[in-house]
């Protein structure tokens, strides 16, 4: 949980103000406050006089210090709602990025687009489970990569595009980049064993059998018969949901991956 | 088998945009570390629990870690939470919908508590899942998308109805289900048209009266488990409180419904020290207690007004002042006389000696009253606890005895959801005639979070009806305790505790109650 923290809020440009193994006192900046703290009225009421606001100090703790909680001053778990809002602004803050491969050089270098998205899937039915898939695809090849990320963290990239470099222009756009990445992901998910899916069938199976022989033919039963059929179908019904996480533009050398 | 597969364009419309008009892209080390972060808390697997990692400041105990397993894994979410008093199935329903919400299976939540638990479950919630309920009160907003706790006399108001037919919960949690043992009632009807896709009934009693409650229960869980009604009735049903092919039965309600026992569940149990204290009465009571014979009230047994008699002559004087001319008798006399009450004396060294918090026990009102007043008139802080009292003034008395007072004077009725860990002294200053009763009382203080050994204390008068109770009652608890419980043995629960009722209401002497206990015993030895 520390080092998420730290990251978020160095990533954020909140100042780090006092830190210990357990506990970080943070100083939010304007933005953070406002998108983080909940307190829409006070800025409301501060843009209405149209007075700088005073963003909080807030500190976290990571293990519960056992004592009543001051005001600023959170218990955090990955179970807490504060976490998995911070982690929802983090993941707003950068589902699309675009980062250009620096070098130090006086002769011009030549970079390359890459697309690199993080597919999120999701495997519901009984129950659920989850699994990230990056997947990059070279725009002017069509060439895919699996192990983009392992590329990207021995280069040293950056926001900007340095001098002497330049980029070549994608062959392949960006959006059929993604359906093509679409399409693949498509493709190795079929051609997986989904056991899963077939227990949950048979588990629906069993339980509209079962609810069958409940109800006997009448009017008022109808309905019931129906919400109970519908709660069955809900619960049991195998689906895979297909989203991104993030992705974004990746102009690196040649022969890089 | 190829599930379906949907696919959420959010992202890509997002994405197109950006590609246009070159807006300031995101943070690379943001990208990083939510991809990192998601890859940590994601749920990998179908089984096993996320909740207790993510939660690492509560202690779950093994036996509460497995029931959100088997409901999770084998259940799918629909079971009835069936354990023992006092072994936190708020803590297991807690951690089985922390558990659905960090999967993000759940997220629209209905949990209908008395009225007199709502804030508690809110509290427990809080604390302890750090999941953030909307306490339903007055002017309900059944939109609310989040967990909302309410009581079931609120929900099932009838301007409500549209509202609920219209609303799909994800999940809907049911405190104190037995409430809804009755199809006819409209507190069964409310649960049965609520739209939800999981749901988790708890109840420490899922019988009181017959199997048929049982059969309805499930009903609202998963019916046609038992078949339909007629064929539940034919098949199953042995008389009213019997089943036959128990082991098919059983096989079912296993199913759906989790029993943890005490005995079973705990490893390195709290040990509970039990002293019978067997107390002389004093001339002046002894009198009375044996004239009572003469002044006996029409409709009241010999042995009910004994046993009032032995908690103090103010619950016998409840009984007996309805009868006109009571004053001028001669037990009236006697009872005047009565200037101490010994039970009271040995309570009060007790509760000196301990100098800890002590939780005293009484079934009448009387006794209660008077216990407080003498309490206090030795500068002793003492508070009563009734189960009628309104909500803020039971939290109040609780909140007054975790401070100040030194004593709690509950009545039975003050029995239910009423969590005092933070005591583990129990005087019973008089006794139920049914051991289970007993048991809810223990239980209040020998419970989930209780963290040193409980003692309690049953006061007796020697040579009286409570004597003789003890004698037979309490030394047999543990036999009557193993037989009742197990969840194989739910059913015979009742039939037990219909002997007991019957024994003690129908006797007409502490003779003939002892007989009729005696063939219980041995017939369940």
């Amino acid at each position: 949980m520390m080092p998420f923290l730290r990251t978020f809020f160095n990533a954020c440009e909140c100042r780090i103000l006092a830190e210990s193994n357990d506990s970080l006192t943070v100083q939010l900046t304007e933005e953070a406050d406002r998108s983080l703290m909940n307190r829409p009225f006070y800025w409301h009421y501060k843009d209405q006089l149209g007075q700088p606001g005073d963003p909080l100090v807030v500190t976290f703790f990571t293990k519960d210090p056992g004592r009543l909680l001051k005001h600023q001053e959170e218990y955090m778990t990955f179970g807490s709602p504060r976490f998995h809002q911070f982690l929802l602004y983090a993941q707003k803050k950068s589902a699309f990025i675009k980062m250009y491969e620096t070098s130090i050089s006086s002769e011009t270098v030549q970079l390359e687009p890459w697309l690199f998205v993080h597919f999120h899937l999701s495997y519901e039915a009984n129950g659920k489970k989850e699994k990230l898939v990056p997947l990059a695809i070279h725009l002017i090849s069509g060439t895919f990569s699996n192990n983009f990320s392992d590329t990207l963290t021995s280069l040293s990239m950056s926001h900007m595009i340095s001098p002497y470099h330049y980029v070549l222009s994608p062959l392949i756009t960006p959006v059929s980049g993604l359906n093509r990445m679409k399409k693949k992901l498509w493709h190795d998910i079929l051609q997986e064993e989904h056991d899963w899916a077939k227990t949950a069938l048979e588990k629906q199976k069993i339980e509209l059998t079962i609810l069958e022989t409940f109800f006997e033919q009448n009017e008022e039963d109808k309905a019931h018969f129906e919400r109970e059929k519908a709660a069955i179908m809900r619960r049991f019904e195998p689906v895979i949901h297909i989203s991104v996480l993030n992705g974004g533009l990746f102009y690196i050398a040649q022969n890089r991956s | 088998m190829k599930p379906t597969i949907v696919y959420d364009n959010s992202w890509e419309n997002v994405f197109e945009k950006e590609l246009q008009n070159a807006s300031s892209p995101g943070s690379w080390s943001l990208f990083t570390l939510t991809a990192e972060t998601k890859n940590r808390i994601l749920p990998s697997d179908f089984n096993g629990l996320l909740a207790p990692d993510f939660l690492p400041h509560i202690q779950f105990l093994p036996h509460q870690i497995k029931t959100a397993q088997t409901v999770m894994e084998e259940m799918n979410g629909t079971a009835i939470l069936a354990d023992e008093v006092g072994l936190g199935k708020t803590i297991e329903a807690g951690l089985i919908l922390k558990e659905y919400m960090l999967r993000g299976l759940v997220s629209r939540v209905l949990i209908l508590a008395p009225a007199s638990l709502v804030s508690q479950w809110a509290k427990e919630l809080r604390d302890k899942f750090q999941i953030f309920a909307l306490v339903q009160r007055k002017k309900p907003d059944w939109s609310w998308n989040g967990v909302q706790i309410a009581s079931i006399d609120s929900a099932k108001q009838a301007k409500f109805a549209d509202v609920f037919t219209d609303t799909l919960f994800d999940m809907v949690i049911i405190d104190e289900a037995h409430r809804l043992k009755n199809p006819a009632t409209k507190n069964h009807q409310f649960v049965s048209r609520l739209n939800k896709t999981y749901c988790l009934l708890l109840t420490a009693t899922p019988i009181q009266n017959n199997v048929d409650e049982l059969f309805h229960l499930v009903s609202l869980l998963k019916p046609g488990l038992f078949g339909s009604n007629g064929f539940f009735q034919t098949q199953f049903k042995d008389g009213k409180r019997s089943v036959q092919n128990r082991d098919a039965f059983h096989a079912l309600l296993r199913q759906v419904m989790i029993r943890n026992i005490r005995t079973d569940v705990e490893q390195q149990p709290i040990k509970r020290f039990v002293q019978t204290i067997r107390i002389t009465p004093s001339k002046e009571e002894k009198a009375f207690y044996e004239s009572l014979a003469d002044c006996l009230p029409g409709a009241i047994t010999l042995l009910t007004l004994q046993r009032e008699a032995c908690s103090s002559k103010y619950a016998a004087l409840a009984t007996l002042i309805k009868q006109e001319g009571f004053t001028q008798t001669n037990t009236a006399a006697l009872a005047d006389a009565i200037k101490q009450n010994s039970k009271a004396d040995k309570a009060l060294d007790i509760v000196k000696q301990l100098n800890e918090k002590v939780l005293i026990f009484t079934q009448y009102r009387a006794t209660q009253q008077y216990l407080e007043l003498f309490f206090r008139s030795h500068d002793i802080p003492a508070v009563s606890f009734q189960g009628n009292f309104k909500k803020g003034k039971k939290d109040w008395m609780i909140e007054l005895f975790k401070g100040p007072a030194r004593v709690l004077i509950a009545t039975e009725a003050g029995s239910e959801g009423l969590n005092l860990q933070f005591c583990r002294h129990v005087i019973n200053f008089d006794l139920p005639w049914n051991p289970m009763k007993l048991e809810q009382r223990i239980g209040r203080v020998h419970r989930y979070g209780q963290s040193q050994d409980v003692y309690i204390y049953h006061l007796a008068y020697k040579q009286s009806v409570e004597d003789r109770m003890l004698a037979l009652l309490y030394e047999k608890i543990t036999l009557f305790q193993t037989a009742i419980g197990k969840i194989d043995n739910i059913l015979d629960q009742n039939w037990i505790e219909d002997h007991l009722k019957d024994a003690f209401h129908t006797s007409k002497s502490v003779g003939e109650w002892e007989i009729k206990m005696q063939n219980l015993a041995a017939v369940l030895e």
